[in-house]
């Protein structure tokens, strides 16, 4: 069964992009448009193995959706990958500090971000 | 990013995207001229901005890419106060859209951003950063805005030619209103007389 990444940008560009380059190795791939969309699509289909997000996004922001992802008992442990423009320390120290467990900045080579999501998927 | 690998379908929802951002970009920036004191004006700009950078970067559209970075930076100031509204930044704001809107109509037309010219833009937002405004003679032509080839279809008129519009509007093209005298027209007539509101008595 292959493992479920599930993608969350605002930007429909970033979000088929990163979904066809996953897809191309093999993973399944659930996109969402923000955070508030990214719980709902959690909810509705809990068996996802790994997150990529954004944090600058309308109706509710990265920082606010990982930190409420890490609230949760299920999905305290899940790997999560920010991938975003804002690539200053603190952004990056910002993003790991609430429980993201790598940070990319964008645009990131599309074998680099293979190789993090493989490692971290183990 | 290479863009050997890339399907031809994102371009294609990239310039969906790129369009979608612009036309919220575009009446926005008109709306800030008049309002130059509305922060949530420049929220509303400075997020598709922030977006049309970080797509275009994932796809190697770096003249785009790079112009939409350094309209980011000065939107970021001015919505972070740092950075006051006033017409010198206005002017560049726009130029640098309508530069990124021919961009995207050529990337739509040939596949390419074409030979467009950023740097005269990018160095005036450079300065305006810096605190270094450039003194452009008002009215005076960009040189990068001058159409490097005949478009196939008809381009929608740039920003400042929308903004001049505005501030002379075409005579023939104004309404004419009713004299302040005129009394507004009634609503009666338009209900029928034998509809009411579900739940309510019809002396309510």
């Amino acid at each position: 069964m292959p493992k479920h990444i599930l993608i969350v940008d605002d930007s429909k560009t970033v979000r088929n992009l990163v979904a066809f380059i996953m897809r191309k190795e093999g993973f399944k791939v659930t996109a969402a448009e923000d955070g508030l969309d990214g719980l709902e699509k959690l909810y509705t289909d809990p068996l996802v193995d790994l997150i990529i997000t954004d944090i600058n996004m309308p109706r509710m922001d990265g920082i606010t959706f990982i930190k409420t992802v890490r609230e949760q008992d299920s999905y305290r442990d899940i790997p999560i990958v920010v991938l975003s423009t804002e690539g200053e320390e603190r952004d990056i120290h910002a993003g790991l500090s609430i429980g993201a467990n790598l940070y990319m900045v964008k645009p990131a080579q599309p074998e680099v971000m293979v190789r993090n999501v493989k490692m971290l998927l183990g | 990013m290479s863009q050997d690998f890339l399907d031809p379908e994102l371009f294609a929802d990239f310039i969906v995207e790129a369009r979608e951002h612009l036309e919220t970009i575009e009446p926005n920036l008109l709306e800030l001229e008049r309002n130059p004191g509305n922060l949530s004006l420049l929220n509303d700009i400075f997020r598709p901005m922030h977006s049309l950078k970080g797509a275009s970067g994932f796809l190697g559209l770096n003249a785009i890419n790079g112009l939409a970075h350094k309209a980011e930076n000065i939107l970021d100031e001015l919505r972070k106060g740092n950075l006051a509204v006033n017409p010198e930044i206005m002017d560049v704001i726009l130029a640098a859209t309508d530069l990124l809107r021919t961009m995207i109509e050529n990337l739509e037309q040939t596949g390419a951003e074409g030979n467009v010219d950023t740097s005269a833009v990018i160095a005036r937002i450079a300065a305006q950063l810096a605190g270094r405004p450039t003194a452009r003679a008002s009215g005076a032509p960009h040189a990068a805005l001058r159409p490097i080839s005949r478009p196939r279809t008809p381009r929608r008129p740039s920003l400042r030619r929308l903004r001049e519009r505005r501030k002379n509007p075409p005579k023939s093209f104004l309404p004419s209103w009713p004299s302040p005298t005129t009394s507004p027209p009634s609503a009666k007539g338009i209900w029928p007389t034998s509809w009411r509101r579900p739940g309510r008595s019809s002396s309510a």
